[in-house]
């Protein structure tokens, strides 16, 4: 395709060109030489009418015709001469090579300048004879016309039938002149083009190859920068270049997607375990009715360090937690396991949550080398009387939703674990009644920003729960969630996502 | 070196000179004539009418104990070829002198090399040609006719054709110095009437008989003439005279001499057999020779006896397939009386030829007998042997000697 519109460019200019000079070179030099034969033929002529006027007047004078026919018969053997008229002095004609007769328009024309004065000798005149054809009439008078004139007519045609021959010879030159500029042209383009094509093929080839196959051997266009060492050259050099650099790149983008791959799949375990650690079936305990309890954990990343529990320690007492470990993916996640297991272990030995943590933070602190650390919110709730104690380490406080109100709990001023072994921990206790819940949340919700970085907060956050007041524990958490992505609004999750809501609905006492 | 090896070069190189010696006793005479194309007869009938005599004389001593050789060129009635013609016979042959050359545009042209030959006394005997440049100075000198002019013959034609009535004359002529020699010869002849050509034709030296010659017949038709002199040669005219009386112009026509009656009759009686027109009616030839049925005259027995005994053909190599030979033609009667008019002049020169002489040889030949009943005299501003103007027509396939003219009175 390269090459056939190239050639086609180049041939139709070529064309055009030659049409072009052609028709020029053609209308110059026939009307030069138009003017040249005919000043020629002219000056032919002139000489034959002069030499023949010449030697007539003394074979005139001596009425001697037949030898002036004799003189005028040689002159017609000269080319271009097409006639040889000689009128005496009475403007007869006395000899002339007219067959079968002396035209009339030839006669007439004698009689015409016979009255003529001539001044350089001789006269042109163009002359159309009927039936014979155009001619150049050169007269000259003999003794100043009182022995006679010379007629001499010059072929016009003869001027007309070479132009055409030289114009024919011209122009098969310029032919051939041209038939080689095409052929020159081809080879040219072709020598240009050819490159071009191959490197339009092999980029096209590019388009469907495998760049992460390594290359068998060499390339079509590995020789093109050697051979033409042009702008074809440089630019095949160029492609080679690229050619090698996509290859490479590819390459590493392939070892790193594989690399990043396994990492994922890693990840995606690692979530399933830690998914697997925290309680997902709800309603958790069916035969309970004396609580709504709903939690979910959605994780920034594939893994992330927030975590939530519950579990009964005894029949009455149900232990729960929220908590948030310092940092993001697997290291949180692998500290959130540890914590979710120690928390677990911990919870059970003691009952209540300020040693919970304390024994829970010294554990932690134990060969803590990355130091890292948690927050945790830790609480148990009498589900006889609606009486949650709590302890905090570290972690936001929760909401408590009644009715009435939906404030934070009263801090406890725990700091969070992992940092120092010797840190002790208050409780704090608070009534629930029927329809009073807890909202336990972590900084994932709060803070999580729009695409202005504008923080969900904790006015929002009251705000939705405040207006949510009355709705199941999973309503709840729902329309939380739903909030707070509705508040960033397609903006990536920048932290975990955990939430915990307990609804109390009736406690054996009150009721 | 030995006896015995140079004898045998010696012998060689005599062997060598040989032949010169053997070609130099023959008396070598240029000829230059139409042997081809459509006037060959003309060249081929005078060949044939001379060298019946000259064959007759060498086979009876020659002159002088030499022969007489005649050393013929074609010309095809063409001026380049005559000129080269003439080159190579004094040149090249070392012809004695030219002779029986045919045409006035064959025989103009070479006029001029006579002149520039003239420290070698080239002399030009007999042209088969009655034009005035032959006649009259500058070249004049060089030539001796022996027939009578164009101007003789075409003033004789006019003179009879007005004494009859017939003053409305045409000219039809060939292109060329001949037709306008015979042109010219009508038109003085006329203007000693004072009257003028009422019209004319010309047509191209070499016209063929097949060719059409309408296109000259339209022209003078138009003029309505009463009597038409056509000069040319015998193709043209035939071929001009059977288009004129297909055209239904049955007014006189007459030929002069270099016309060739006898060719031109023969192509005539061709077409009159075919279309079962008589063509030959109303036609008048001019001749400058009697007629060779003539036998009345001592020269015409010989010549009918010579031709009959030898059989001349054309020169060999110039035989044009084709060609019947005549028995008898004004022409070839011509070339007997050149013959006969040579080789007096040989014979009065006496052993040892020498071109200088010839001359004053010539010019010194008073009242000789060709056996014409016509004296020969020459003179040294009388290079014209005779003057005599024949007249004839046909009478069925037969010339017949034109004495009354009453005829085409008008």
């Amino acid at each position: 395709m390269t090459r056939a519109s190239l050639f086609t460019k180049t041939l139709v200019l070529i064309v055009v060109l030659f049409a072009i000079i052609a028709t020029a070179t053609s209308i110059l030099s026939g009307w030069n030489l138009y003017r040249n034969l005919t000043q020629e033929y002219q000056s032919k002529g002139v000489a034959i009418a002069k030499s023949i006027a010449d030697s007539s007047v003394e074979i005139l004078l001596n009425a001697d015709v037949s030898t002036i026919q004799s003189v005028v018969d040689q002159f017609t053997e000269i080319e271009g001469v097409s006639y040889v008229i000689v009128f005496d002095g009475q403007g007869e004609p006395v000899s002339h090579t007219f067959v079968p007769a002396v035209p009339g328009d030839v006669l007439e024309l004698q009689r015409q300048t016979r009255t003529h004065i001539f001044n350089g000798g001789s006269l042109t005149n163009n002359l159309r004879v009927e039936g014979m054809g155009d001619f150049l009439d050169i007269s000259f008078p003999i003794l100043a016309g009182v022995a006679g004139y010379v007629h001499v007519g010059m072929d016009k045609s003869l001027i007309r039938s070479r132009i055409w021959s030289a114009v024919a010879t011209q122009q098969g030159l310029m032919f051939a002149i041209f038939l080689l500029s095409v052929l020159v042209a081809y080879a040219l383009v072709n020598r240009i083009s050819q490159p071009l094509k191959q490197l339009a093929a092999h980029a096209g080839k590019l388009a469907t190859q495998d760049f992460s196959e390594p290359v068998t051997g060499p390339s079509d266009i590995d020789g093109l920068p050697k051979k033409s060492r042009d702008e074809v050259g440089e630019l095949a050099e160029s492609f080679i270049t690229m050619e090698h650099a996509l290859r490479q790149s590819v390459r590493e983008l392939k070892e790193t997607t594989a690399a990043k791959e396994r990492i994922e799949s890693e990840l995606k375990i690692a979530r399933e375990i830690q998914m697997s650690m925290v309680p997902k079936l709800f309603p958790p305990f069916p035969l309970r009715p004396e609580f709504d309890l709903y939690a979910t954990l959605v994780p920034a990343r594939e893994v992330g360090g927030d975590f939530y529990d519950f579990f009964f320690i005894d029949d009455n007492r149900l232990c729960f937690a929220i908590g948030d470990v310092s940092g993001k993916g697997v290291p949180a996640s692998l500290f959130m396991a540890v914590t979710t297991t120690l928390f677990r272990t911990t919870a059970v030995r003691v009952s209540r949550p300020d040693e919970i943590l304390f024994l829970l933070n010294r554990e932690l602190c134990r060969g803590n080398e990355s130091c890292m650390f948690v927050t945790v919110f830790c609480a148990i709730l009498d589900i006889r009387t609606g009486e949650v104690e709590y302890s905090n380490g570290g972690h936001n406080l929760p909401y408590f939703v009644s009715h009435a109100e939906t404030r934070p709990l009263r801090n406890t001023g725990g700091m969070a674990l992992g940092f120092t072994e010797d840190v002790t921990y208050r409780s704090e206790k608070i009534m629930l009644r029927a329809g009073d819940g807890l909202f336990l949340y972590t900084d994932g919700v709060t803070e999580a920003m729009d695409e202005g970085e504008n923080q969900f907060s904790e006015p929002r956050l009251e705000e939705f729960l405040q207006q949510a007041n009355g709705s199941s524990a999973t309503e709840i958490i729902r329309g939380a969630v739903d909030q707070v992505r509705r508040h960033s609004a397609g903006a990536p999750q920048s932290d975990d996502i955990t939430i915990l809501a307990l609804k109390f609905l009736l406690s054996a006492a009150q009721s | 070196m030995s006896d015995d090896r140079i004898r045998p070069i010696i012998f060689l190189i005599l062997l060598l000179f040989l032949p010169e010696r053997l070609l130099a006793e023959d008396i070598v005479i240029g000829m230059s004539a139409a042997f081809s194309g459509p006037s060959k007869g003309l060249g081929i009938e005078l060949y044939r009418g001379s060298t019946a005599y000259l064959e007759h004389v060498n086979r009876t001593g020659g002159i002088h104990g030499q022969k007489i050789i005649i050393k013929a060129y074609d010309d095809g009635y063409n001026p380049i070829p005559a000129i080269r013609n003439t080159i190579k016979l004094i040149e090249q042959d070392n012809a004695f002198l030219l002779f029986n050359y045919v045409g006035t545009p064959t025989v103009t042209r070479i006029l001029p090399l006579l002149k520039s030959y003239k420290e070698k006394f080239v002399y030009l005997f007999s042209p088969f040609t009655g034009a005035e440049s032959l006649r009259q100075p500058p070249y004049g000198e060089f030539v001796f006719n022996l027939r009578a002019s164009y101007r003789d013959e075409t003033q004789g034609l006019v003179d009879h054709f007005v004494s009859t009535g017939r003053s409305r004359i045409a000219v039809f002529y060939q292109a060329d110095a001949y037709g306008r020699s015979g042109w010219d010869g009508v038109k003085k002849a006329l203007a000693k009437f004072g009257l003028k050509m009422v019209g004319e034709a010309t047509y191209r030296r070499g016209a063929e008989y097949h060719q059409s010659f309408k296109e000259q017949v339209d022209i003078i038709r138009k003029v309505s003439p009463d009597v038409i002199i056509s000069i040319g040669a015998y193709a043209g005219c035939a071929a001009f005279i059977r288009d004129a009386r297909d055209a239904g112009m049955q007014i006189p026509i007459a030929n002069v001499s270099f016309a060739g009656s006898y060719p031109m009759a023969e192509l005539l009686l061709q077409s009159s057999r075919t279309t079962g027109h008589d063509y030959n009616k109303d036609l008048v030839n001019s001749q400058v020779v009697p007629s060779p049925q003539d036998t009345a005259l001592p020269a015409v027995r010989e010549y009918r006896q010579l031709m009959d005994k030898y059989q001349p053909l054309p020169p060999r190599e110039l035989t044009d397939v084709g060609y019947a030979p005549l028995a008898e033609s004004y022409v070839g009667f011509e070339g007997f009386l050149n013959a006969k008019l040579l080789v007096e002049v040989l014979k009065r020169m006496g052993p040892g030829l020498t071109k200088s002489r010839i001359k004053g040889i010539v010019e010194s030949i008073k009242s000789a007998d060709l056996g014409i009943d016509a004296p020969v005299t020459f003179g040294p501003h009388k290079h014209q042997g005779l003057d005599r103007v024949y007249y004839t027509t046909m009478k069925g396939d037969r010339f017949v000697p034109l004495s009354d003219w009453r005829g085409w009175e008008k």
